[in-house]
């Protein structure tokens, strides 16, 4: 069993840049989205195909969920891109994260007369740089999509008022909560995945055999149920900034 | 602070590496993905949307087409009956010209046969006469042995004439 880390571990520089294993994972990702994206963009046609139409489909679920948050399906489709790729991405992530050349395929390395065992990859949302980042993206997402919405002083005035001292408080905790957001939506994502992650390398050196099979099972609902809750959250904060009648 | 965030491995190369990440990922999707199919997906819906309106048109448009052709059927019903009457009228009309002319023909023929018809009977009359006026002078002169051209023009046309009459 290879140490467990809170940090994702470095595989190799480019330059003084340290390239981790979750970064790795990540890039492979993006890289297997854009494969598939440029495969699909020249196969989208007015008469759907077998693989269009289940797009299609999943898509049509999403904007129906989208629908009963937003309540406009115009809304729903501006904000798709966003949300759609923050689920999407978040989702294949952990998923990928579960196969089995993960944490089972690494570099050996003797040192001070130990053997190390460093994973090629690790999964990009038990790195808390990856759930960070993400968190930051969506919180910057939904105050410049409340601002594009309502206006530049509409919107910040939720935050700083002067009408009375309450909303004055009330805006203020408000405005330390947006930061509270981004500490909430990535250590929730890290600590799931992290966990996850952990608990399949104890089973997997306890029981090696059929054990880690419900675990595995688990896993992928839980990548699938944490991309959601990102992904719903995100919705719900930017359903509450766009919507005039929402935001108070 | 800084000692925490190296503790959980949080670094800014590695944050920004990881944003950029996304962000040409949400970039990419958007423009190669998300963009294209929600503008299919719209134009197949207003495409839909057209052809069921259009359809609705069309059967709209069937159902009034079906009214006008049942009013110019009703129409051209009521003109065929107005043309047949009509026809049936003049037809008439002409009818009792033809046969009032026919009448009048048959009237001018008949008067003319009856005329000729007389004039022949009148011919053959007076053909009979005179045959009868030379038989008459035939049969005098020879029972009283007179020169034809001396018996009495007279006697002889007073006897045809009693003899015309006695036949009538």
């Amino acid at each position: 069993m290879h140490e467990i880390s809170i940090k994702a571990e470095e595989i190799f520089y480019l330059g003084t840049f340290a390239v981790t294993n979750s970064l790795l994972l990540a890039i492979i990702t993006v890289l297997l989205f854009l494969i598939v994206a440029v495969w699909m963009r020249g196969r989208i046609l007015m008469i759907p195909g077998k693989l269009q139409s289940i797009f299609e489909l999943l898509i049509e679920s999403g904007l129906d969920v989208m629908d009963s948050v937003l309540g406009s399906r115009k809304l729903s489709e501006r904000h798709l891109p966003l949300i759609g790729t923050i689920f999407l991405f978040i989702m294949i992530s952990n998923w990928l994260g579960l196969l089995p050349i993960v944490g089972s395929v690494g570099i050996e390395t003797m040192d001070h007369g130990y053997h190390t065992f460093t994973p090629l990859f690790r999964a990009p949302a038990a790195d808390l740089n990856f759930t960070v980042v993400i968190a930051m993206i969506s919180v910057v997402a939904i105050q410049v999509l409340g601002v594009t919405a309502m206006g530049f002083f509409k919107h910040f005035s939720k935050y700083f008022t002067l009408k009375n001292p309450i909303l004055t408080f009330v805006g203020l905790l408000e405005f330390v909560g947006e930061f509270v957001k981004i500490v909430s939506f990535s250590f929730r994502l890290f600590g799931n995945v992290f966990a996850g992650e952990v608990l399949l390398i104890i089973i997997g050196f306890l029981v090696p055999y059929i054990l880690p099979l419900p675990f595995l099972f688990l896993e992928v609902f839980v990548g699938f149920i944490q991309a959601f809750i990102f992904a719903m959250l995100t919705l719900v904060f930017v359903a509450m900034a766009v919507r005039t009648d929402a935001a108070h | 602070m800084s000692d925490l965030l190296h503790q959980l491995g949080i670094d800014w190369k590695l944050l920004a590496s990881q944003g950029v990440n996304f962000l040409i990922l949400l970039v990419a999707l958007t423009y190669l993905v998300w963009r294209p199919l929600l503008n299919v997906m719209k134009d197949r819906r207003i495409k839909i949307e057209e052809g069921l309106k259009v359809t609705d048109e069309a059967e709209e448009r069937l159902r009034s087409i079906d009214k006008l052709k049942e009013e110019k059927s009703v129409e051209a019903d009521r003109e065929a009956l107005r043309v047949v009457t009509e026809a049936e009228a003049r037809g008439n009309e002409k009818k009792g010209e033809i046969i009032e002319n026919a009448e009048k023909m048959t009237d001018a023929l008949l008067k003319s046969a009856q005329e000729q018809a007389d004039r022949q009977a009148k011919a053959e009359e007076d053909r009979i006469m005179r045959y009868a006026r030379e038989l008459v002078t035939q049969v005098v002169s020879k029972y009283t042995d007179l020169d034809p051209s001396k018996i009495d023009e007279k006697l002889v046309t007073k006897a045809l004439a009693q003899l015309k009459k006695e036949r009538v």
